[in-house]
């Protein structure tokens, strides 16, 4: 099925002109990424240095609090307060943010949207930073490092030095960064700059028919849900990317690499012939790059995902 | 099937769910069903129907939306909002709808599960740092293999502001309060259906199924 | 020279603006046409069949020529644009220009008829126009009609409002006429294929037109098409197939269908040049691009867009065949009492 990359493309050109090649740029930590796949925070930091980025933490940074807000789970005030300290943080140091979790950069710029756009949501913000002493203005541009990669795409191609030659590969977009469609850098539903990255890494892309399907966990619903929608769900689509010869998948979300990486499992007890070792694109991305191999931690992953890279090594 | 008696329908709920300022942009849905043709939980759910649900909202259908199982089912995938012709926000509706039945009881057994990670987080300012010290030790040795920070700590000061910050909006009080509040059963609200058009006859057949 | 003796230039050789050439020329005026293409017959020569009569519009647009050349006082310019436009004291000066040569000429009044462009389908990422085989526009359609026809099909799907009714990625407006050729499609569809089934999806069906309702009822009862209330979600090719996913809001079931042809009703919509020389001679468009004409209590006659400057046809809204001539004689008879009134002494 590798009928889609020589068609017209829906990736919005001048919005990825006007991307930044930043210098400096505060990165904002997933909690899921820290703990589930710390080699997807590894392999960003690999990838920002090939790419003269450096990249500013800050231990003040808590979790975005977005997860829990989206489960019902907190009372609303806490998450807009949350965002508000948080990108007071890179604000005050006059830098915009890059997240790697999908999550993170979607949460952190919708809360940011409703405190900008709602008189009641700015003044729990205003409220939260006075007793705090900071202050936020919005001043802070939020970025995930999927579209800062896309980029710099010529350089990253140039430095490739493991050609994906013959690799099969399937992107999975995710649900809440092409959602954003006043910002996102293609279509939500036609979406095709990952697979422009696959082609520059050499690899080959596979658009399945359920290439845009969710991972089902986004607001906990693999808590709530799990037997009832979710599990079905995934069997659908990993039956689909499993029919259409997918050897690996990508995500641009710890969240989404959960789902799709730790549910195997149970989908094959459901009779779904599914063994697809899902990665972030960071990873790969790093690892086409000649990163060593042990600094991008493939131990974290539930489907093996060595026998499918290690003959590009 | 019971009949809808309209006087029940309350326009107060409508209003209430549009000023909570995240869903007054449902008075633009033109039914057109896009949503419901590719939402994903639809697929698998038979009586899940995001197009239904919005319009119950509209006419004000509050005690058949409120004690919902449907309304817990949407996975936020925002393949609606991403289709829609109007742009509404159906995931944000369904925030507010989920936050307007809790405080009635109804579908608190779908966040109780979840409240110990905000609890925790209070101690940490992280979200589902594991508590089992096997993984944590084994985060501990993956982190540290390469060369990161064994676990991402926040600071002292990030903890104490994050808690302030708890404290400031009564955040554990809620987590209390909505537990406290005694639960009142969701049931599936909708009538199920299925509608399967045979391809190589043409025929239309029901496939009627209760529930899931 | 008095106004009344100044040429009337005409933008655009569609039918509207022949139309309004005709009863221009048979009044005695001196009318010049110019049309950027290498003939006259705008969109309507591609169509062999127009709703509701079936009557053939490339026929129709074949009358207007013939009789185009019957008259002196027609000076028709093809492969010409108006590349600039100015109001002088007196009436307009135009530059024509064709194949790099420009021209510039004195005229009375100028008469927009320059017609319409379709939505662009590929802006539609779940139809997968332009790439997946199989899924084309509704002009599409029109254009290659025997194609179409002819080609073996057990199945066709018609997605009506592309690009229309939509404030996220399209135009918000209704494009008025693609409920009546949609039918009429569908119907020459099924009278092809009598075997296949044929789906019309939609949100509404619009068919204020004489004998709309009932022909559109007419495709739904006898020819047995069958329309199904609710906008497609996606389309994806499966089996070599292709696969459509949609709700039936009426019945409340969303549904997947296995289909051979989608044909996307696509928008029509204002040509993006038509702002810029509009404007040049006091004319307005609305913020979707569409010519303005003047307010009805300020005008004399309703397709007066500014002094001596009129319109008629799509470029001010979608409108059907008829409606664009019954536009061309009212904007020539605008031109017609202009001309006189201005002209008296």
């Amino acid at each position: 099925m590798a009928y889609e990359l020589n068609k017209p493309s829906l990736i919005d050109r001048e919005r990825v002109a006007k991307l930044p090649t930043p210098s400096k740029i505060f990165l904002f930590i997933s909690c899921t990424g820290s703990i589930e796949y710390p080699g997807t925070e590894k392999s960003v930091k690999e990838i920002a240095k090939k790419l003269d980025i450096e990249l500013v933490e800050s231990a003040d940074q808590t979790c975005c609090t977005g997860y829990m807000l989206t489960c019902n789970a907190m009372n609303p005030q806490l998450a807009l307060a949350a965002t508000a300290r948080n990108l007071s943080i890179p604000e005050s140091m006059g830098l915009d943010v890059a997240a790697f979790c999908n999550g993170c950069y979607a949460y952190l710029r919708e809360l940011k949207h409703l405190i900008h756009s709602n008189p009641n949501f700015h003044a729990v913000a205003d409220q939260a930073m006075r007793a705090l002493g900071r202050e936020f203005h919005g001043h802070v541009n939020v970025y995930h490092v999927q579209e800062l990669w896309y980029r710099q795409l010529d350089r990253i191609k140039s430095m490739v030095e493991r050609p994906l030659t013959g690799l099969r590969i399937a992107a999975h977009y995710g649900c809440h960064y092409l959602v954003n469609k006043d910002v996102a850098i293609d279509d939500f539903n036609y979406p095709t700059f990952i697979e422009e990255i696959y082609i520059a890494l050499g690899a080959t892309p596979v658009f399945y028919n359920e290439r845009r399907a969710c991972c089902g966990y986004s607001v906990g619903r693999g808590f709530t849900h799990r037997e009832e929608t979710v599990l079905p769900h995934l069997a659908i689509k990993m039956g689909s990317a499993a029919e259409a010869g997918v050897q690996l998948m990508t995500t641009t979300c710890p969240g989404c690499n959960v789902a799709l990486d730790r549910e195997q499992p149970a989908l094959r007890k459901m009779g779904v012939n599914v063994n697809i070792p899902v990665i972030d694109i960071s990873q790969l991305i790093a690892f086409a790059l000649g990163t060593p191999i042990d600094l991008l931690c493939f131990q974290a992953n539930t489907t093996p995902v060595l026998p499918v890279l290690e003959r590009f090594l | 099937m019971k009949r809808e008696q309209a006087g029940n329908w309350s326009s107060e709920f409508r209003r209430a769910i549009e000023e909570t300022g995240l869903a007054d942009d449902i008075k633009r849905c033109m039914s057109c069903g896009k949503c419901s043709g590719v939402c994903p939980v639809a697929r698998v759910s038979p009586t899940y129907n995001p197009r239904q649900i919005i319009r119950e909202v509209l006419l004000g259908n509050d005690e058949r939306i409120l004690q919902s199982e449907e309304i817990w089912r949407c996975f936020w995938c925002a393949n609606c909002l991403g289709n829609c012709p109007m742009e509404i926000k159906y995931p944000l509706l369904m925030l507010a709808l989920r936050y307007y039945a809790l405080e009635s009881g109804a579908g608190k057994k779908y966040v109780s599960k979840l409240f110990r990670f905000v609890q925790n987080a209070y101690q940490d300012a992280v979200t589902f740092q594991p508590l089992k010290p096997q993984r944590l030790d084994q985060i501990r040795a993956m982190r540290s293999s390469i060369g990161l920070a064994p676990l991402r700590i926040v600071s002292d000061k990030g903890k104490e502001e994050y808690r302030k910050l708890y404290d400031m909006f009564g955040t554990l009080e809620w987590i209390k309060r909505i537990e406290a509040i005694p639960e009142v059963p969701v049931t599936f609200s909708f009538e199920p259906g299925k509608l399967l058009l045979d391809n190589a006859t043409g025929h239309a057949h029901h496939n009627k199924e209760k529930g899931e | 020279m008095d106004i009344i003796n100044k040429d009337v230039l005409v933008i655009g050789g569609g039918i509207a603006g022949m139309q309004a050439a005709l009863d221009l020329a048979a009044s005695g005026c001196q009318v010049v046409i110019a049309e950027k293409e290498q003939c006259l017959g705008g969109h309507v020569k591609d169509y062999t069949c127009l709703f509701p009569d079936l009557s053939d519009g490339s026929a129709l647009v074949a009358q207007k020529i013939a009789r185009i050349k019957t008259y002196s006082n027609i000076t028709v310019q093809l492969a010409t644009e108006v590349s600039d436009l100015e109001a002088v004291s007196g009436g307009f000066k135009a530059t024509l220009t064709n194949n790099g040569k420009a021209k510039t000429r004195d005229f009375g009044a100028v008469i927009f008829a320059v017609g319409y462009s379709n939505f662009d389908g590929t802006k539609y990422g779940e139809y997968g126009y332009g790439r997946y085989p199989g899924v084309i526009t509704g002009i599409e359609f029109e254009q290659n009609i025997e194609k179409v026809l002819e080609r073996p099909i057990k199945s066709a799907v018609f997605i009506k409002c592309v690009g229309a009714r939509d404030r996220s990625k399209g135009m918000p407006y209704c494009s008025k006429v693609c409920c009546m050729y949609t039918a009429k499609q569908a119907k020459e569809l099924k009278r092809a294929h009598p075997d296949a089934d044929v789906y019309v999806t939609y949100m509404d069906i619009r068919a204020n037109f004489k004998n709309g309702e009932e022909f559109v009822r007419s495709a739904m009862e006898e020819e047995r098409v069958c329309y199904i209330r609710g906008r497609v979600a996606k389309v994806f090719p499966k089996n070599d197939r292709l696969t459509v996913r949609c709700e039936d809001t009426l019945m409340g079931v969303p549904f997947e269908l296995e289909t051979d042809l989608v044909v996307l009703a696509t928008a029509m919509v204002p040509l993006k040049s038509t702002n810029a020389l509009v404007s040049k001679v006091g004319g307005k468009v609305d913020d979707n691009g569409f010519i303005n004409s003047l307010p009805l209590a300020e005008s004399s006659n309703p397709m007066e867009v500014a002094k001596g400057v009129y319109y008629a046809g799509a470029c001010a809204f979608p409108c059907d065949v008829r409606e664009s001539l019954n536009q061309g004689s009212a904007a020539a008879a605008g031109v017609i009492s202009y001309l006189q009134v201005s002209g008296r002494p």
